[in-house]
């Protein structure tokens, strides 16, 4: 059954790789956030505060990137040569040769995803030169490291249950951690508008009320 | 009580069928007493004993009447200052829900007045067999050109102003036809669209180019040259005369290149749809500084 929720974008300052996520998610949200709310993060934001924002021209893609990046969808995250050599860095040249022949499994019987499945699922959290989010518009943003631990100590010091979310416009909401399995469900369906934003909206924390709760204690 | 807390705060441009306005939303924990004044450059709405949960700052907005928005916490409240580039009509509304919504409306009457009289032809380059400069992975010119001249039809539209592109579909049409279009319809301004093409895919930026007959263009490409910078934050690379326009006589005309195509990041950049609506805004704030500079003239 759908959980009726309210989501509260908070506008922040743009944030950099000087900025702990963990302290900025208790700044922002304190006043704001109550029990039994669920506080969402935009995955890009924390990875940009672990100095995964990276541009492109730092990058000399190898030959192997070069030739691999011809396959991925055009508008997919691993079509830029920059974008596939840092692919490779992360996964490793065997996990990802072993999931390009799994793309191409794929490919003959009619499926797709096959490539993340065995390169890993980090992989599609990799954003390639996104021409979104001022002054990182043009980086090639890396999936955060470690999100378990991020959220388990955002729970520690609000006290409210905390997910890491990967969302886009076209309604796709990934839950890359979460502190419960309850909010995981309720993030997935209140976020589907995409309260972050994908411009310079700046609102890269969101705090999510569940409707009756929200309207009791307003009563 | 709870203090309320200041969220969030947005623009947007809302066309309502009759009369459209300039709408700044601030969104809070719960609703707040304000005091709203009106002062030289724009209005001043102090939010009495809230607080600031979001970042204080100032807000660029450029809508055409918004200018931007300085927001600051002080000992009395959160204070928004709202600089407008022309006096408009205003209205404050709450809208009752969580977050709680504070909606403060401009009205754009003046925009329609200095639009609705006037006359654009766009210009969507390239087109059909010719594709015109194509990205290191996959976007051709002639598409992105298409999506800039409609994100500009669709911004003037509102204002009834007339507008009219020299192709609506994917077919090739020579530089005299397109120039033909504007003197046959007696437009007011020629607006080409193109990217910038080269080689060498380090070369980036905005460029805008004049037809060098008709008096004052130059004037018109630096103003829309620094208005879209303002909007897109791509480096300027100048403004400087294009032969090809020289079809147009003494009609005012311009080519605007915002990014090269051929750049990794600026292709990375047009796959953006927002993209569009900010170049799309930055060429009407360059002619709305133009026109409202000649209006004040008179």
């Amino acid at each position: 059954m759908c959980m009726p929720c309210y989501t509260i974008p908070i506008r922040t300052h743009v944030i950099t790789e000087q900025d702990n996520i963990i302290e900025l998610a208790k700044r922002y949200t304190e006043g704001v956030v109550e029990p039994g709310d669920i506080i969402a993060i935009a995955e890009s934001v924390v990875a940009i505060t672990q100095k995964r924002a990276i541009l492109p021209e730092e990058v000399q893609p190898g030959l192997l990137a070069r030739f691999l990046c011809r396959f991925p969808g055009k508008h997919g995250s691993l079509a830029t040569p920059p974008a596939m050599e840092l692919a490779i860095r992360e996964a490793g040249t065997i996990r990802i040769l072993l999931g390009c022949m799994a793309a191409a499994l794929g490919r003959l019987i009619g499926r797709r995803g096959f490539f993340y499945l065995v390169a890993g699922r980090e992989l599609a959290f990799i954003d390639d030169i996104a021409g979104t989010m001022w002054p990182y518009e043009r980086h090639i943003i890396l999936g955060p490291q470690k999100p378990g631990k991020i959220v388990a100590a955002i729970k520690e010091v609000t006290g409210a249950d905390v997910v890491i979310a990967d969302v886009n416009d076209i309604k796709c909401v990934d839950i890359l951690a979460a502190t419960s399995p309850a909010s995981v469900k309720i993030a997935k369906e209140s976020l589907v508008d995409n309260p972050f934003g994908n411009d310079d909206q700046q609102t890269p924390i969101v705090v999510i009320k569940v409707k009756k709760e929200a309207q009791d204690r307003a009563a | 009580m709870t203090v309320s807390r200041i969220t969030n705060i947005w623009s947007k441009v809302h066309y309502n069928p009759s009369r459209p306005v300039s709408r700044v939303v601030i969104e809070s924990t719960s609703p707040f007493h304000f005091d709203a004044k009106e002062n030289p450059s724009g209005i001043t709405l102090i939010a009495r004993g809230a607080r600031a949960s979001m970042y204080c700052e100032t807000i660029e907005v450029y809508d055409g009447l918004i200018e931007w928005i300085r927001v600051e916490e002080q000992s009395q409240g959160v204070t928004f200052e709202i600089k407008t580039n022309h006096p408009s009509p205003w209205q404050v509304a709450s809208e009752p829900g969580i977050p709680h919504r504070t909606v403060i409306s401009f009205v754009r009457d003046h925009l329609f007045n200095l639009f609705s009289s006037k006359v654009f032809v766009i210009d969507a380059g390239h087109g059909g067999n010719d594709p015109g400069g194509r990205g290191p992975v996959n976007l051709l010119e002639k598409n992105v050109t298409m999506a800039m001249a409609t994100a500009l039809q669709d911004l003037l539209k509102p204002l009834k102003s007339q507008v009219y592109l020299t192709r609506t579909g994917d077919y090739p049409l020579s530089q005299w036809m397109r120039c033909n279009l504007a003197l046959k319809m007696n437009a007011d301004v020629f607006i080409s669209f193109h990217t910038y093409h080269n080689t060498d895919t380090s070369i980036q930026g905005t460029a805008v180019k004049y037809n060098p007959r008709a008096p004052g263009c130059e004037r018109l490409a630096l103003f829309t040259l620094e208005e879209i910078v303002r909007k897109i934050k791509r480096p300027s690379r100048g403004v400087e005369p294009d032969p090809q326009l020289c079809h147009l006589g003494r009609l005012p005309g311009v080519t605007v290149e915002p990014v090269a195509i051929s750049n990794w990041v600026e292709e990375g950049l047009l796959r953006n749809p927002t993209l569009y609506k900010k170049i799309a805004q930055g060429i009407f704030n360059g002619l709305l500084r133009l026109w409202g500079e000649k209006k004040g003239e008179k």
